[in-house]
Formats: structure tokens, sequence, C-alpha cells
């Protein structure tokens, strides 16, 4: 397990490393000053709100994350990696490491929004170091989720027909408008929506609980949930990338 | 050529490759491909592009699955094997890291550790002539740096398995003779190598033994050296030869190959007299002389010839290459 450890440390680190030094990471620089600079740029003597940072801060960085994601795993597709997937990293090893990098890479930017927030709000900012952890917990456990559920909808491990399916599915769980299907195909697909519906909770709980950034058991259990839905996508993803037949793409 | 010894079959070979099938869609790329390349043997593929050479190196890296056959790289399943090397034809790398640390990377993927690790990769850029380039970026490598680099990457971790797509594809005469010294070096310390190659003098030099790919599976195989020893000169005669002159010389020499107006004959100067002698006897009037032979024309009757039902193996000494074309 160490030596599989070791091998999925290093080439996690190799990722953000060549994420950064290929210019990559500046679209995401660009978006999060783009957010600091509309979002949280002191405009009047009102302060910032915590609901408003970590509410719309919630949503930016659900969207820079899916962004982040979609990048990171169209670079493990290039052909440049069949001399790493042959090695003793293995595809596990080569999976969880883009996944990682990622989750790392969005968490970077989330940091130094914050900082720069705390900067810029410095004499106003309406949480202290220990509510700004409890807000950022759930909302970096939303990044988690939406990079797992990336991965695992990525041309690298799953076959164009499959992620037709998965969208599919997804689209079905949001869409709101039953009526418009009449009543028998709209009341069969009542439940079906439901149950696709429930995964989203913990997404949802999450952001309500990092808006709140309060600390209870219910608070723990919606976190206890977030982790477990990100862990099981990406268990999927990486049960999927292990029967993939890889043909890298140019 | 220096000779490898190659291990007796009591070892699991290299690579065990049964009737492998493998399709994508209606095309089917492997139709029952057969192969077997022994610990320490150097085994050239020769093939057309298309014929299947490099969904076969894919599928011994575990990338691919077979349709159905089996696969066995020393011994286990390909994602098992741990200890095997593999050179891509087209090198791509990360063009934003040194070549040192792009090594150290490779290395530490394959579990190497430190002080272990950059001592090896120190030792393997000297090796392939990239010690000075050591920290400059992949992006502004040449392609026969990269190519070199890819061999270095390739046998970072010590494999016993070396994988090599076309390994002086695009090279200059200079770096493709650079590449086969290096792979000469790797010959001599007894890895298996399996070699998808276009460059015939090449495989000449660096196998043990070759196979032509065509339409999914090998149609004909040989020892390096029976072909070589094949080689000679082919002699056109104007008129076709009378049938006593195409039995007097068959008795000469199993390796001269009659036809009707030509004659090879291998490259022993004492019988290429004597066929010489025998034909201006019988009153035949010569119109070419060329050197003839090789993998070159074992591999284009190999390609040429119609597709046949079951590929001829022949490790036999002394016998036409034509012979072992199936």
């Amino acid at each position: 397990m160490s030596e599989w450890l070791y091998r999925f440390r290093k080439f996690t680190g190799f990722t953000v490393r060549e994420y950064v030094r290929s210019g990559r990471i500046v679209i995401e620089i660009l978006a999060m000053l783009a957010a600091l600079w509309l979002l949280f740029w002191p405009r009047s003597s009102r302060p910032i709100s915590s609901e408003q940072f970590f509410g719309l801060g919630g949503l930016v960085f659900l969207g820079i994350s899916a962004y982040t994601t979609l990048i990171v795993m169209r670079m493990g597709y290039r052909p440049q990696n069949y001399v790493v997937l042959f090695r003793s990293l293995g595809r596990a090893g080569y999976l969880a490491g883009l996944y990682t990098a990622t989750v790392l890479l969005v968490g970077m930017i989330y940091l130094l929004l914050s900082v720069l927030v705390a900067i810029l709000h410095s004499n106003s900012l309406p949480f202290s170091f220990g509510g700004w952890l409890l807000g950022s917990l759930p909302l970096l456990l939303n990044v988690m989720i939406v990079a797992a559920f990336m991965t695992l909808t990525a041309p690298l491990v799953v076959s164009g027909r499959l992620r037709l399916v998965l969208l599919a599915l997804v689209l079905l769980a949001l869409s709101q408008d039953r009526d418009v299907l009449g009543d028998v195909v709209g009341g069969a697909l009542g439940p079906i929506q439901t149950i696709l519906g429930l995964p989203l909770m913990p997404v949802l709980g999450g952001f309500n609980l990092a808006v709140q950034h309060s600390l209870s058991l219910a608070a723990l259990g919606i976190m206890l949930a977030q982790v477990v839905l990100a862990g099981l996508l990406l268990a999927v993803a990486l049960l999927a990338f292990e029967r993939r037949e890889l043909i890298l793409q140019s | 050529m220096s000779q490898t010894p190659i291990e007796q079959p009591t070892t699991p070979p290299a690579i065990e490759i049964v009737d492998v099938h493998k399709r994508f869609g209606a095309l089917h790329v492997l139709r029952g491909l057969t192969l077997q390349v022994k610990k320490g043997e150097v085994y050239g593929l020769l093939g057309q592009n298309g014929a299947g050479k490099s969904t076969l190196t894919h599928l011994l890296l575990g990338f691919l699955q077979p349709d159905s056959g089996r696969i066995a790289v020393m011994g286990s399943a390909p994602r098992a094997a741990t200890k095997i090397g593999y050179l891509p034809e087209r090198v791509r790398y990360h063009a934003s890291f040194t070549a040192r640390e792009y090594m150290r990377s490779l290395g530490a993927f394959s579990g190497l550790r430190e002080p272990h690790l950059s001592v090896r990769v120190d030792e393997l850029l000297d090796q392939v002539g990239l010690w000075m380039a050591g920290n400059r970026r992949l992006g502004r490598f040449s392609k026969g740096m990269l190519q070199r680099l890819g061999l270095a990457q390739a046998i970072i971790h010590s494999p016993e398995l070396l994988l090599i797509d076309e390994p002086s594809s695009g090279l200059d005469l200079a770096g493709q003779r650079d590449m086969v010294e290096l792979l000469a070096d790797l010959r001599a310390q007894g890895l298996a190598i399996l070699m998808c190659s276009h460059q015939v003098a090449e495989l000449e030099t660096l196998c043990d033994r070759v196979g032509v790919l065509r339409q999914g599976r090998i149609v004909a195989e040989a020892r390096v050296q029976d072909v070589l020893a094949t080689t000679g000169v082919l002699i056109t005669v104007a008129e076709p030869l009378p049938p006593l002159a195409i039995s007097e010389l068959s008795v000469l020499s199993r390796s001269i190959d009659i036809n009707e107006q030509t004659v090879v004959v291998t490259h022993d100067e004492r019988l290429q007299r004597q066929v010489f002698y025998k034909l201006l006897g019988y009153g035949a009037r010569i119109v070419g002389v060329r050197p003839a032979g090789g993998l070159t024309e074992f591999f284009m009757r190999a390609t040429r010839g119609p597709e046949q039902d079951q590929p001829v193996r022949s490790t036999a000494a002394k016998k036409p290459y034509s012979e072992n074309i199936a």
C-alpha cells in the first residue's frame, strides 16, 4: 500500500506541476479574479456577508471545479501518457492522481480567493478563521463531488455511449417540469426522478452548510454524506477506467 | 552480429501469444495471431502500415484486451507484468519538464526511490548522451534527442522485456546509427526485445528472429542468420535455362535458388564462381547480376504472396528463406 501511495503521490504532484507550468492555471486564476472583482470587491460601505462569500463563492467554485476536471482529464487522455500508464503506477493510481490533482488545484485557487477577500475586507470580515474552515469544508466537499462526477463522465473513463446515458440520468434527476410528458409518462418517471435526485441531497445540504458555517451533528452527517457520494462516484469511475480499452487521443 | 545466449524454455517465455483475435468494430485487426519471444531474444516484427503492429504492442501493454486468445508477458497477464519497458513510435512528452525531472518522475511512477533514482537517471542520461542536456526542457529537444530520451525512460526501471515501436522513426542517419548502437548495448545486457520496424538494416543488425505480420497474423518467420545466409547475388539470364542446367546447378548446393531465368547464389564466392562457369558452359547469356536476398526480399515475398491458412515456422539453418515463407 505504501508503494502505491508513493507512486500516486508522485503522479499527483507531477500533474499539478504540469498544469501550472504549462500555463493552464491562468484560466482558473482569471476566473477567480473576475469573481473577486464582480462579487467580492468592496464597492460600498456595506461589509461583505458570509452568505455572500460562501453562497456565491460556492457556485463559482463548482464551475471552476467542472472546468478544471475537464481540462485535467483531457490532459490525461493525450498519447504522451502511454509512457506513464504502462508503469506500476497502474490505472487506479493514474486516475486517482488526476482526480486528486484537480481537487488540489481548485483548492489552491479557493485558498487564494479567500486570502484576497480577507485582505480586501480585513476590517469587516464576517467570519473568523474557524468559521471560514466550517464554511469551506462542505464547499470543498462539493468541489470533490463535482470533480468526481466530471471524472466519471470524462472520455478517458467511459465510452461515448455510456457518457450519454449518464448525462441523460443527470438531466432526468435535475428536470422539474414533468407536465410536458403527460400523466402516464410523467407519473412513471416521478419515482425514478426521486431516486436519481437522491445524490443531489448531500450537494444541496453541503451548500446550505457552507452558507451557515455552523458545527452540529446534522452538519457532520451532511459532510459524511458528501464524502460518501464523492467516494462512490470516484469508485465507479475507477472501476470503469480499469475496464476501458485505452486508445489515447492526440 | 553478437549473439546473446537465449534461455532454454524451462522458464516462461518473455512473450507468449496464442491465437489472439482483436476487432475494432467491423475491422478485424488481429486474426489468430500466435507468437512467442524467448527471454533474452530480440524479435523483429515487420509489417505494412495497418498490419496490426501497434495493436499488438498495446495488447501486450494491457491498454487493449484481446477478443479471444491468450497473452502472457513474462508468464503473467499483461497488466500484471511490471518488468516491461515501452518506447512508442511517435515520441511526445510533457514539454514543460526538464529531461532530468521527467526521468525522475517516470522512475518514481515505476516505484524507484531516492537516492537510487537520481543515480539511475544520471547514469541513463549519460548512456544516451543527454547528460549535458538534462536540465533543458523537453519542449526544446530535437526529435533525435527525444527518441534517445524515449529509450532511457523505457529502461529506467531495468525491465526484462522491451517493446519498441519504430525506434528510428523520423531520425536522420546519425540518429539512426546512435539508436542502433544503444539498442545493441541493451541486447548485450540480455533484455528480451520485441521491435516493430521498417528499417531492415536495423533489424538485420539487432534481431535474432524476424516475423512478418500480414492481415493480422504472422505469415513468415525466420532466424535472421538464416535469412542473411541466403543473401548473395541474383543472376539473370536472357533465355530460360534448360532443365539439365537447372538440375546440375541444383546439386551444387541446397542454398541455390533457381528459377527459369534467375539464379540466386549465397555470398559464398567459390559457389558463385562455380555457378558462373556452369551457366557460361551452357551458353547462357547473363544479362544482370545484382545483390539479392536479405530481409527486404524476405519481407517483400511474405507480403506479396497470397494469404495462407497456416503460417510456416522454421528455424532450420541453411535453408533458402523462400521456404520459410508461408
